[in-house]
């Protein structure tokens, strides 16, 4: 099959790894609603109900392994209604390019070059993601497994660092639904729909997949093992700063990070963590930006080629115009307005899709 | 295989010819029938090679019969001249007469020459211009008898050539010393020594119009992929150039890149490696005139692999592995990481350490960024003097150029001591990369990166990482990706990231025909 690039492990990668880095930025909204102590249960109700989601996705991407979701959506639900499904799909995943960018340009410039302007950051990352997304599915996949090595091992060492430096104290964990399980299950909502997020990529790489028949069960690895990350993150950050402390970080890792002081040798752990983030970042546009053009190609029934030419077109114009802060959204940048951006997304089009495929086959079978 | 991105044959300067351009490669024309009388034959062969001054001619009568006219020819220097004079001219000059009286021996002279010389000498039946040149061209000589218009070909090659020695580029403590030579034939000969199955392809082809190089494709039969064999042989069979001198051309004309910094085809000087390479179920190929084997597909991994990896223990192997990979890293990325540090990130540095940077730094009126460029040029120069120089005399260039140039800069305050010695130190990590061509490529990597570093601190060096990266990822050679760990490519790689720990060199499960090859593919729709 033209195109077959991808190994199930390499869709592992793929999909652990966005979820991994952003938990990595930011991993907390989670920490910081009313969940306190009972945090890290969040993130594992967040778990499960991202399999699921996750498993949304992928079953519906698996009953059409030789199309990309800009094709079934027009067999499923209509030329036209199919074709606004999948410009929204991209436009979402577009979305969170610029979102991500900007995001990792204010954290750039505020931390490690406070006098570099933040559209040169932001610009430079995404010609970075560019070129990776240009390279297609196939570099991609080998990039995100030796990535997930990567960031694998500084997860490890970092929380074996953190453990060792004695920092941690696990009694934070003990109290379990101290306040009931409605601040929990809130907290949970957020990573719920990231997980579903990244997981929903399997819409667009599963007709790359030399086994098509297995990426669902490569997209759950993927979810799990970024799960598994995540509640040990959260408990690590509520156990090192405790429940109130933990929820006023902005970014509780960047915050566990400066804890760690390696033997004389490096003053700084955070800059290694900058730096791993900034690698596996780049990664997440390239990926992002890959599925943004694939969609719109597959929709428009245009090359994805030719429509990333257009995105970097598009970014290098506005940046040309010397906006300073070209990847401000204002309030669609705000967690609740994002959180509803996903729901609306995964819930609303991914899942009226499978339901209408599901009907149909149902149909078709009577 | 990367449609578009092919190299077209006719570059690096050798021109492409017309079809219609005999030159000197042989089946571009029609053959020309040798003339029956050995006159005309002669006289069209000199017509052949202009009257050449090397083209021995030695006529004599065979068994001293005047009416059986005959004429060895060789070209002097190519054959051996006193293997002819023994066991071609003497032996038909001192021909009892009987055996030659009758008419009717006439028809079958050359056939009872054949078979009273054969045994010996393997004697070929030549009917054609074109076939006599290629034979006098490969260093044989060819018998013409009178009357008849089939030409004799002898294998009396005698052309002076190099003994069996030490490879120079890929020395070891401990293994095999031998390495190949640039005759062909006698590379071919060291890897069946180490393979000695019938399995083992020795497939002959000519590269070159003018040239006219001999070039042999091995494989394991069985073991290597046959579509990588096919593919390999299509790529080398369509080469059209006029001078295919070493195995580099042929490896630049049968990439699958026009542009690529790392080698994506592993060259060799050691039968060991390519003998292992084949047993992996790789594909390798061996040139005339060059002691460089080529084998293909490469990954990035063979570049920190040795043949002596499998010749010493294995906690020893994976150690040097591990430090190579360290080389690796410490050349790309040291000079740039000092830039970042001193230069955006002085906070990553312990305070101790930071005061004496900053005080060597003090100094030095120029810029870091400037003053690290001319540092590792420098270096460059210096490392390519004592390449280019006689080996003694470059060996003593390297070193004072090195210790009084460093030491000098200092004094003089042209670079600070902190960039002296890290840039000292990425340079000789680079020569712990055991692939020449990696370590160079690797050397030229350091100059991007500086450039990040001094203008975007970290931030810049990493995202450089990850651009390096994505194009590492991109790269395939003969369809296998470059990243590759070795199982994709191969059947049974002996040597995905490391040797296995138990047995080196274990029988492993061979190919199974029906496996898929895996091609790049375009994936624009």
């Amino acid at each position: 099959m033209k195109g077959k690039e991808l190994s199930p492990s390499q869709i592992t990668a793929m999909v652990a790894l966005p979820r991994i880095t952003i938990m990595m930025m930011f991993m907390p909204s989670i920490t910081r609603g009313n969940a306190l102590h009972d945090g890290w249960l969040a993130a594992l109700i967040s778990v499960g109900a991202g399999l699921i989601l996750a498993a949304l996705a992928a079953g519906l991407a698996a009953r059409f392994p030789d199309d990309g979701f800009g094709h079934f959506s027009k067999v499923v639900l209509g030329r036209l209604l199919g074709a606004v499904a999948a410009l929204l799909l991209a436009s979402f995943y577009y979305l969170l390019v610029i979102m991500w960018v900007r995001q990792l340009s204010i954290l750039v410039v505020s931390v490690i070059l406070e006098r570099t302007p933040g559209w040169v950051v932001g610009l430079s990352m995404l010609v970075a993601g560019l070129y990776g997304a240009f390279l297609g599915p196939g570099p991609l996949g080998r990039a995100a497994v030796v990535l997930m090595l990567l960031v694998g091992l500084s997860v490890v060492v970092g929380l074996t660092s953190l453990h060792g430096s004695g920092a941690m104290d696990f009694s934070y964990l003990k109290p379990v639904l101290a306040r009931g399980w409605r601040p929990v299950m809130v907290a949970a909502v957020s990573p719920t729909f990231w997980f579903a997020t990244t997981a929903s990529t399997s819409l667009v790489l599963t007709r790359f997949c030399t086994r098509p028949q297995e990426v669902p069960r490569a997209v759950l690895k993927g979810t799990l093992i970024s799960g598994l990350v995540l509640v040990l993150l959260v408990a690590a950050a509520i156990s090192t700063f405790g429940p109130r402390k933990a929820a006023e970080q902005l970014s509780p890792v960047h915050s566990m990070a400066r804890t760690v002081f390696l033997m004389g040798i490096m003053e700084r752990v955070d800059i290694v963590l900058f730096t791993i983030w900034i690698v596996a970042i780049a990664f997440d546009l390239a990926l992002f930006l890959f599925a943004t053009a694939t969609v719109v190609g597959d929709a428009l029934g245009v090359r994805w080629r030719s429509v990333l030419g257009f995105l970097g077109a598009g970014i290098a114009a506005v940046a040309s115009l010397q906006v300073l802060d070209v990847f401000t959204l204002g309030t669609l940048l705000s967690i609740p307005a994002t959180a509803m951006v996903m729901a609306t997304v995964h819930v609303g089009l991914v899942g009226i899709v499978f339901l209408v495929a599901a009907i149909r086959r149902q149909g078709e079978r009577t | 295989m990367a449609k578009g991105r092919r190299l077209q044959p006719g570059m690096f300067g050798f021109r492409k010819r017309q079809r219609n351009d005999t030159g000197g490669q042989s089946g571009q024309s029609q053959p020309r029938p040798l003339p029956a009388k050995l006159a005309d034959s002669l006289q069209q062969i000199r017509q052949e090679f202009h009257d050449a001054s090397d083209l021995v001619v030695k006529q004599f009568c065979i068994g001293g019969i005047a009416a059986r006219k005959a004429a060895v020819l060789y070209l002097e220097g190519m054959a051996d001249g006193k293997a002819v004079k023994e066991a071609v001219i003497e032996p038909l000059m001192l021909w009892a007469r009987p055996q030659l009286g009758g008419g009717a021996l006439r028809g079958n002279l050359p056939e009872q020459i054949r078979q009273r010389l054969s045994p010996a000498q393997n004697m070929i039946n030549l009917h054609s211009m074109q076939e006599v040149a290629e034979q006098l061209l490969e260093g044989n000589s060819v018998l013409l008898v009178d009357g008849f218009s089939v030409a004799l070909g002898t294998e009396n090659r005698g052309f002076p050539k190099r003994a069996v020695e030490a490879p120079e580029t890929e020395v070891v403590v401990r293994g095999p010393r031998e390495g190949f030579t640039e005759v062909v034939r006698d590379s071919v000969a060291l890897v069946r020594r180490r393979l000695k199955t019938p399995g083992l392809v020795v497939e002959q082809m000519r590269v070159g119009r003018r040239s006219v190089t001999d070039v042999r494709l091995l494989y394991l039969a069985g073991v290597a992929r046959p579509e990588l064999v096919r593919e390999v042989r299509r790529r080398v069979q369509a080469i059209d150039v006029d001078m295919a001198p070493e195995s580099g051309i042929i490896e630049q004309l049968i990439s699958d890149y026009l542009l690529w910094l790392f080698p994506l085809i592993q060259s060799t000087e050691r039968p060991d490696t390519v003998a292992a390479s084949l047993a992996e179920g790789r594909v390798a190929l061996l040139v005339d005139h060059s002691p460089f084997a080529l084998i293909m597909p490469n990954t990035l991994f063979q570049f920190f692999s040795t043949a002596e990896d499998y010749y010493q223990q294995y906690l020893v192997s994976l150690m040097l592995r591990l430090i190579r990979l360290g080389a690796f890293a410490i050349s790309t990325f040291i000079t740039a990481i000092y830039i970042a540090s001193s230069s955006f990130h002085q906070e990553l540095i312990p305070l101790p350490l930071l005061l004496n940077i900053a005080a060597s730094e003090a100094g030095v009126p120029f810029p870091l960024p400037i003053t690290a460029v001319a540092i590792e040029l420098l270096l460059e120069v210096l490392r390519e003097a004592g390449i280019r120089l006689p080996r003694q005399v470059g060996q003593a260039v390297s070193i004072v150029g090195a210790i009084v140039l460093g030491q000098a800069a200092v004094q003089a305050g042209f670079a600070s001591a902190g960039l002296v010695i890290v840039a000292a130190l990425g340079t000789i990590a680079s020569f712990a990369i055991p692939n020449f061509e990696a370590a160079v490529a690797v050397r030229l990597l350091r100059f991007p990166f500086i450039l990040l570093a001094s203008v975007l601190g970290f931030y810049g060096l990493f995202l450089g990482a990850v651009i390096l990266l994505f194009y590492l990822s991109s790269l395939q050679c003969f369809g296998v990706p470059f990243l590759s760990s070795g199982r994709a490519l191969m059947l049974s790689s002996y040597d995905p990231w490391t040797r296995s720990p138990v047995r080196p060199y274990a029988p492993r499960e061979r190919i199974r025909q029906a496996t898929p090859p895996r091609r790049r593919q375009g994936s624009d729709r």
